[in-house]
C-alpha cells in the first residue's frame, strides 16, 4: 500500500501545522533559554557556593568528599593499622563491576577484591557465581554457566544486575582484561587488586591470566587468592614473586548460620545474599557432608609452606580467627606470613568481632563489605577543627558532635529541628539542646532539719503540798 | 516425841538460817519498793514472784521440820521426804498465795473497794512525793528513804484504804491533791521527759532528711521532663529510621523473590505464549478449531501447574502481556509494524484471544509478549497478590520512596503510638509524628504521674501521706506527720506538737498540758465513775491493780516479816537442840511449852512495846486513827499485825538491805523470775475459759490476734501497710495498723490502730 493513499490533503495541512508550532516553539524556548541563563548562572553560583562551604565544614573534621560522592579521610584513617580490602569493590555500585572497582579506589581502599572465572574459550572474565542468575542476568533470560559459555559468542547476553533494585543494567560484566585496564588507569600508586581466581584452572589458563596482570596492571600490584591451593601452588610455579594469598574455607557454623538466614528470609541484605552461592560452591554444604580444613594451626602452615613456598598469606573466616585470635597471630608472626579475615555472616558480624579482638591479636588484613569510612569510624576519628559556616547544612555540620555519621548527611536536616543527629554505628543521638517549651523550676529543700531551739531554763517549782487532815471531822 | 538424828537437826539449822538471807532480802525490797510509790509493773511483777517463791521454801521448811523424825530415819529417806514435801509445799504456797489473793481479795472486791484502792494508792503517792501534807503525821518526805518512813507508806495506802470514809473527807481536796500529785511527779522526772521528748527530734530530723532528699528528687525528676522527653523522642525517630532499613531491606527481598520468579516463569510463560501462537497458525481452518482449542487447552493446562508453584495463586496468561493502545484505524497496519520493530515482542495472535475470551479489545489494543526479564519482574512485582504478600509481611504498602514520606506514614504513625502505648504514653488517635508538642506533654504527664506514684508509694511504705517542698516546720506541723508522732507518744501527744522545742517550750507545750490531761484522768476515774470499776468496764482492771498496789505490801509485808522474826527466835532453840537435843528432858511439859512459846510471844509483844515509831508516839495520830479504823473495819488481830509490822519493820529492814548489798541475790534472780512469771500463768487457768487461756498465751508470747468485726456484710478489709492480707484472726505483732474496711455503699474507714497483744476484736461502723 503506498504511503500517499493513506493520507489525505487535510492531513498534510495538518502535519505542517503541527510542524510550524514545533519551530516557534523551539524559536521561544530558545529565548526563554537567552533571558533565564542569568538565573541559572546565579543558581550555580549559589550551589557552588553551598558545595564549598560544605567541603570546608568536612575538612574541618579531616574529610572531603571525592568526585565520586565517597566520604574521604585527608589523612590517613585512624584504622587500626588494618590493609583494608574491599570485598567485590565498593558496596555502593554491583560487585564485580567496573564502578565497583573504580568507587573502591576513590574510596582509598588499600585493596580492591575481585572473583574471576574463565570461559569454555579461555577468556579470563570478571564474576563471582558459577552461573548467572543472582550477580547478572541475561537479555533473553536464559541461564548460562560462565565456565561453559564461550565468551566470543555469549558473553553479550550477560547484563550487570542492580542488587537494590533486581534491574538489569545496560552494562555488561567485564572482562578480567577490561577491569585491569580499569585498575591500572585509576588506582593510586600503593593501591593493589586481589585477583580471587574462582575457577579450577588449568596451567595454561593461569599463565594466561598473570599475563594479562602483569601486562596491564604491572608487577606488585596485583596479587591472587583462593579458596582452592592447586590454583595458587600452580601460580607460584607459574610467578615465582608474586603474593599468595590462601583463603581457608569458612566455618561450619558460619555456614549454618548463613544458610538459616537464607531460609528465614533474612537474606533480604543483599550482602546476604552475595554469599549464597558459596553454598553451592563448597563442596559437600548441600548434602551437609562438609569439612572443615583448617590450615591455622603448625601442620597446616607447614602445608600452605609447601605449597605456596614463600610470599604468601592466609585468609580466613572471621568465626575462626576470633575462637583463638591471640595463638593463630602468634603463629602466624613466628611464620612471618599476613593473616586476612572475611565473613560470610554479614559485615556487621565482622565489625564486632574485630572490635572485640585485643589489638595486638588483629588480622594483617580485613576484606570487607563497607565503606572505608563506615568501617574505620568505628576505630577513631579525626580531631575535629574549629570551623565556621554561616548558614545551611554546613553550618549544622560544624555544630554537631564528632561521632556525626557523614555518610548520612541527607538525613541532618530532617533531625536537626527534632534535636537529633544521625550518628556512627546506625544510631539517632541528641544534640542535648532543649527541644520543647516544657519548664519546671524545681525546690531544692535543705536536707538538714531546722536545729532545735537554745537550752532555756525552766521553772519547775510547784505550790506547797496540800495540807490535810485525815482524821474524820478534824479538819485543820 | 522422838528427835531427828543430829545431822537432819544440824541440816535444818542450816537452811533455816540460810533462808532468812533471801526472806530478808525481799522484805527489804518490798518496803524500799512500795515505800517510795506505786512501782513500775515490771518491778512489782519481781517484787511479787520472788516473795512468793521465797516464802513457799520459807513455809516448806518450816514444816519439813514439824514432820516426825521418822520421816528422816536415814539421809536418804530424808532427802526423798523433804523433796516430796518440797514438790507439794512449794506450789501450793506459791500458787496459793496468788489464787487467795486473787479469789478472796481481788476477784470479789466491789466496784466502790477499787474506786477506794485508786484514791488510796493517789494519795499513798502524793504523800511519797509530798505533794500531800497530812496533819499532825511525822511524815518527813525530805528523808523518804529512810526505814521508818518506807515502812510507813509500804503500809499507808492500806491504812488509808481501811478507812471508808475517805473519799467523802477528802471530797474538798481531791482535785488539788491530784493535780499537785502529777504536777510534782512529773516536774520530779524532768530530765527524763526531756529527754524522751528529745528523741523525737532525733527520730524526726531524720525522717526529715529522707524526705527532703524524696522531695528533691522527684523535683530534680521533673525539671529534667525535657531530657525525659528527648530521649524518648530520640528513641521514636530511632524505630522509625530503623523500621526505615527493615523497610528497604524488605522491599530488596521482595525485589529478588521477583526477579528470581521472573527468572525462573519468565521463560516459561513466553514458551506458553509461543507454543500457543503456534497452535493457532498450525490449526488455522475453520474445520481444525477443536483440534486448536485442545492444543491451546493442553498449553493451559500445564502453564496453569507451573503458575501455580509460583505462589502467586492462578495468574491468568493474559495478565503477562504487553497491553498498547492503537487506534482503530491503524490497528492492523501497526501491529504488523510494530512487531518488526521491536524485535523482542511478538504480537499475540488472535487466537489467543480467541482462547482467553472474546475478541472485543484485538480492535484498539495491541496485545504483546515478551522474553525480557525485566517485564516479568515488573509484573510480578505489580501482582495484587505480590504486594498483598509484601503489606502482610512488613505492614507496609511497596513503593514508599523516601525516609520523610516513610516517616508521616499512617502506618508509622499507628506503629509509633502502639509502641508509646505500651510504655505509657498516651496520644491521641490523631496524632502524628510532626506534632512535638502533643508527645512532650504526653511524655511530662507520664514522669509526672510516675514521679507522684513512686512518691505515693514511698509515703505509703512511711505509713504518711505528704506533699513535695515542705519546709522543715510544716513538715513537723502537717497532719500526717502529727498523726504518727501521736502514735508514737501516745497519750502524751499534744496538737502541733514540734520536735524542735527547748525546756520551757516543752515544759509550756508538752508537760503543762499532759500534767492537767493527767490530772483531769484521774478525777475522772475518782469523780462519779464508780460504776466504771464494775468488772468488764473500762477501770476496772486499773481499779484492781490499785487494789493490789495497795493491800497486798502490808500483807506481805507482814508475813514475811513474821517467818522471818519467827525463824530468827527460832534459831537459838535449834542450836540448841543440835548440841544437847534433850535439854528439855525431864522438863514438865507446862515449863517445855512455855519455853518453846515464850520465844513467839516475846516476838509478838517486845517490838511493839519496845520499839519506837514517829508515826504512832502521838495517841491521837492520823496512823493511830486509820488503825483503829482497821480494827474497826475487820478485827484487832489485823490491826495489831499492822501496828507491830509498822514497828518491826523498819528495825529489820537495814538487816535485808545489806544482805541484798552483799549477796545481791535479788539482783541475780531476775532473769528466773520472768520463767516463774510464766508458770504463774498455770495459775488462773483454773478460772478461765478456753478463749481467754488462748488470750494469755498470746499476750505472753507477744502476738496480737486481731479479727475485725464491721457492722455491714461483704466489706474489704485491707491493712494498709503491711503486705499480708487481712483474714480474720491473723497473727499479728503489736503496734500500728492502718486499717481500712469499705464496702459498696458506704463511705470507707481508714484509721490507724494502735492493737496490743492478745485477742483485739474491733468494731467498725460503716456510715
Amino acid at each position: 500500500m503506498n504511503l500517499k493513499h493513506l493520507l489525505t490533503s487535510n492531513d498534510i495541512c495538518k502535519i505542517f501545522s503541527i510542524l510550524l508550532a514545533l519551530i516557534l516553539i523551539s524559536s521561544c524556548s530558545s529565548t526563554s533559554k537567552q533571558s533565564s541563563r542569568s538565573k541559572s548562572t546565579n543558581d550555580n553560583s549559589a550551589t557552588q557556593q553551598q558545595t564549598s562551604s560544605l567541603s570546608k565544614a568536612l575538612a574541618a573534621r579531616g574529610f572531603y568528599k571525592s568526585r565520586l560522592g565517597n566520604i574521604n579521610y585527608i589523612n590517613a584513617p585512624q584504622c587500626a593499622n588494618y590493609q583494608v580490602q574491599s570485598h567485590r569493590g565498593a558496596v555502593r555500585h554491583p560487585e564485580n563491576s567496573v564502578n565497583a572497582l573504580i568507587d573502591a579506589l576513590d574510596n582509598n581502599f588499600d585493596v580492591v577484591e575481585i572473583d574471576v572465572r574463565v570461559t569454555r574459550d579461555d577468556v579470563w572474565v570478571v564474576h563471582h557465581d558459577a552461573q548467572t542468575g543472582r550477580e547478572t542476568g541475561t537479555v533473553d533470560n536464559k541461564r548460562r554457566k560462565i565456565e561453559s559459555l564461550r565468551y566470543e559468542k555469549e558473553w553479550g547476553y550477560l547484563r550487570i544486575r542492580d542488587q537494590n533494585t533486581g534491574r538489569l543494567l545496560s552494562t555488561l560484566p567485564p572482562s578480567f582484561r577490561q577491569i585491569a585496564s580499569a585498575f591500572s588507569r585509576n588506582a593510586k600508586s600503593k593501591q593493589l587488586l586481589n585477583i580471587e581466581i574462582k575457577t579450577k584452572a588449568s596451567i595454561r589458563d593461569l599463565e594466561m591470566l598473570d599475563y594479562l596482570a602483569f601486562k596491564l596492571i604491572g608487577q606488585g600490584r596485583y596479587f591472587y587468592s583462593s579458596l582452592t591451593l592447586k590454583n595458587l601452588s600452580r601460580m607460584r610455579d607459574i610467578n615465582s614473586s608474586v603474593f599468595l594469598s590462601f583463603i581457608q574455607s569458612p566455618a561450619n557454623r558460619s555456614l549454618a548460620v548463613l544458610r538459616n538466614d537464607l531460609e528465614k528470609g533474612a537474606g533480604a541484605d543483599p550482602i546476604f545474599l552475595r554469599n549464597k552461592s558459596l553454598l553451592e560452591d563448597l563442596a559437600g554444604v548441600a548434602s551437609r557432608r562438609y569439612k572443615e580444613y583448617r590450615y591455622d594451626d603448625v601442620l597446616g602452615m607447614a602445608k600452605l609452606k609447601k605449597s605456596l613456598k614463600n610470599n604468601y598469606g592466609l585468609a580466613m573466616d572471621i568465626r575462626q580467627y576470633g575462637q583463638r585470635a591471640s595463638k593463630i597471630k602468634r603463629l602466624v608472626d613466628q611464620q612471618g606470613i599476613p593473616i586476612a579475615t572475611y565473613t560470610i555472616n554479614g559485615q556487621a558480624y565482622h565489625a564486632k568481632s574485630l572490635l572485640s579482638i585485643k589489638s595486638k591479636s588483629r588480622p594483617t588484613s580485613v576484606i570487607i563489605d563497607d565503606t572505608l569510612y563506615g568501617f574505620c569510624s568505628e576505630y577513631g576519628l579525626p580531631e575535629m577543627k574549629k570551623h565556621i559556616a554561616i548558614s545551611g547544612l554546613s553550618k549544622r555540620l560544624t555544630m554537631l558532635p564528632q561521632d556525626l555519621d557523614l555518610e548520612r548527611l541527607d538525613q541532618i536536616n530532617l533531625y536537626f529541628d527534632s534535636g537529633l543527629y544521625p550518628a556512627i554505628g546506625d544510631q539517632l543521638k541528641s544534640i542535648g539542646k532543649r527541644i520543647t517549651a516544657l519548664k519546671y523550676t524545681p525546690v531544692i529543700l535543705n536536707t538538714t532539719a531546722g536545729k532545735k531551739e537554745a537550752g532555756s531554763a525552766v521553772n519547775l517549782s510547784s505550790e506547797e503540798a496540800i495540807k490535810i487532815e485525815l482524821r474524820k471531822g478534824s479538819e485543820k | 516425841m522422838r528427835l531427828k538424828s543430829t545431822f537432819w537437826r544440824a541440816t535444818f539449822l542450816i537452811l533455816s538460817a540460810a533462808y532468812l538471807i533471801p526472806e530478808a532480802i525481799f522484805n527489804a525490797q518490798l518496803v524500799s519498793l512500795i515505800g517510795l510509790g506505786t512501782p513500775e509493773e515490771s518491778a512489782l511483777e519481781q517484787l511479787e514472784i520472788y516473795g512468793r517463791a521465797i516464802s513457799g521454801i520459807g513455809v516448806t521448811l518450816l514444816i519439813a521440820d514439824l514432820l516426825p523424825a521418822k520421816f528422816y530415819k536415814s539421809t536418804s529417806k530424808g532427802v526423798i521426804s523433804l523433796l516430796i514435801l518440797a514438790a507439794i509445799i512449794w506450789p501450793t504456797v506459791y500458787f496459793g498465795q496468788k489464787a487467795l489473793v486473787e479469789n478472796l481479795l481481788i476477784a470479789p472486791s466491789s466496784s466502790q473497794e477499787r474506786e477506794y484502792a485508786v484514791l488510796s494508792a493517789v494519795f499513798r503517792d502524793a504523800l511519797a512525793i509530798n505533794a500531800l501534807e497530812v496533819a499532825d503525821l511525822e511524815y518527813d518526805a525530805q528523808e523518804m528513804k529512810t526505814s521508818e518512813n518506807l515502812t510507813f507508806l509500804a503500809l499507808f495506802g492500806g491504812l488509808l484504804y481501811a478507812d471508808e470514809t475517805l473519799a467523802d473527807n477528802l471530797e474538798s481536796h481531791k482535785k488539788d491533791i491530784i493535780k499537785q500529785f502529777v504536777q510534782k511527779k512529773a516536774y520530779q522526772d524532768f530530765t527524763q521527759h526531756f529527754q524522751d521528748y528529745s528523741a523525737l527530734y532525733d527520730r524526726l530530723s531524720g525522717n526529715y532528711s529522707e524526705y527532703a532528699k524524696g522531695s528533691n528528687k522527684y523535683n530534680q525528676t521533673l525539671a529534667d521532663i525535657p531530657n525525659r522527653e528527648q530521649g524518648y523522642w530520640k528513641n521514636v525517630e530511632q524505630e522509625v529510621n530503623q523500621g526505615w532499613e527493615k523497610y528497604q531491606q524488605a522491599n530488596k527481598t521482595f525485589i529478588a523473590r521477583a526477579e528470581a520468579r521472573a527468572q525462573k516463569y519468565g521463560p516459561k510463560i513466553y514458551q506458553y505464549h509461543e507454543s500457543t501462537n503456534r497452535c493457532s497458525e498450525k490449526y488455522k481452518k475453520y474445520s481444525q478449531r477443536s483440534r486448536k482449542a485442545k492444543c491451546i487447552e493442553r498449553l493451559h493446562a500445564r502453564y496453569k501447574r507451573e503458575i501455580d508453584k509460583a505462589g502467586l495463586g492462578y495468574v491468568e496468561p493474559s495478565y503477562w502481556l504487553i497491553v498498547e493502545d492503537v487506534s482503530g484505524l491503524e490497528n492492523t497496519a501497526n501491529t504488523l509494524l510494530s512487531g518488526l520493530l521491536t524485535g523482542g515482542l511478538t504480537t499475540v495472535m488472535q487466537g489467543l484471544s480467541l482462547a482467553t475470551g472474546g475478541d472485543g479489545g484485538i480492535k484498539d489494543k495491541r496485545y504483546k509478549y515478551t522474553d525480557d526479564p525485566e517485564h516479568y519482574q515488573l509484573k510480578i512485582l505489580q501482582h495484587p497478590n505480590f504486594q498483598a504478600q509484601f503489606k502482610s509481611e512488613t505492614g507496609y504498602p511497596m513503593g514508599i520512596q523516601t525516609l520523610t514520606t516513610f516517616r508521616t506514614h499512617n502506618v508509622t504513625q499507628q506503629r509509633i503510638r502502639k509502641s508509646l502505648t505500651e510504655k505509657g504514653l498516651t496520644l491521641s488517635k490523631n496524632w502524628k509524628i510532626t506534632n512535638r508538642n502533643e508527645f512532650a506533654q504526653s511524655v511530662a504527664n507520664k514522669v509526672k504521674a510516675d514521679a507522684d506514684k513512686q512518691w505515693q508509694q514511698a509515703m505509703k511504705k512511711k505509713g504518711l501521706d505528704l506533699p513535695i517542698n515542705l519546709d522543715w516546720d510544716s513538715f513537723q506541723l502537717h497532719p500526717s506527720v502529727q498523726k504518727k508522732i501521736k502514735l508514737q507518744m501516745g497519750d502524751t501527744y499534744v496538737h502541733n506538737i514540734k520536735s524542735d522545742w527547748n525546756q520551757a517550750n516543752f515544759k509550756r507545750y508538752v508537760l503543762d498540758p499532759n500534767i492537767e490531761k493527767r490530772t483531769q484522768r484521774y478525777l475522772d476515774m475518782i469523780e462519779d465513775a464508780r460504776q466504771h470499776f464494775e468488772d468488764g468496764e473500762k477501770y476496772a482492771e486499773v481499779g484492781k491493780q490499785a487494789l493490789r498496789s495497795v493491800i497486798i505490801p502490808p500483807i506481805s509485808m507482814s508475813l514475811s516479816l513474821f517467818l522471818i522474826c519467827l525463824t530468827l527466835i527460832k534459831l537459838p532453840v535449834k542450836l540448841v537442840e543440835v548440841i544437847k537435843p534433850n535439854w528439855l528432858e525431864g522438863q514438865r511439859k507446862s515449863v517445855t511449852f512455855a519455853i518453846k512459846s515464850l520465844p513467839p510471844i516475846l516476838l509478838i509483844i517486845l517490838p511493839v512495846m519496845l520499839v519506837g515509831n514517829q508515826f504512832t508516839a502521838q495517841t491521837n495520830s492520823p496512823v493511830n486513827y486509820f488503825l483503829v479504823k482497821v480494827e474497826n473495819a475487820s478485827n484487832s488481830v489485823f490491826s495489831y499485825a499492822l501496828r507491830w509490822t509498822l514497828h518491826a519493820q523498819p528495825v529489820l529492814h537495814p538487816m535485808g538491805l545489806a544482805f541484798e548489798n552483799k549477796t545481791n541475790i535479788y539482783q541475780n534472780t531476775k532473769p528466773f523470775i520472768h520463767v516463774l512469771a510464766k508458770l504463774d500463768e498455770q495459775l488462773p487457768q483454773w478460772q478461765l475459759s478456753n478463749n481467754q487461756k488462748k488470750n494469755m498465751k498470746d499476750v505472753i508470747k507477744g502476738i496480737t490476734r486481731l479479727t475485725i468485726l464491721p457492722n455491714v456484710e461483704n466489706t474489704t478489709i485491707r491493712i494498709m501497710n503491711i503486705a499480708p492480707k487481712y483474714q480474720s484472726g491473723m497473727h499479728l505483732k503489736p503496734g500500728a495498723y492502718d486499717i481500712q474496711v469499705s464496702a459498696n455503699g458506704y463511705e470507707t474507714y481508714r484509721e490507724w490502730h494502735q492493737l496490743l497483744a492478745g485477742e483485739q476484736n474491733l468494731e467498725v461502723i460503716l456510715h
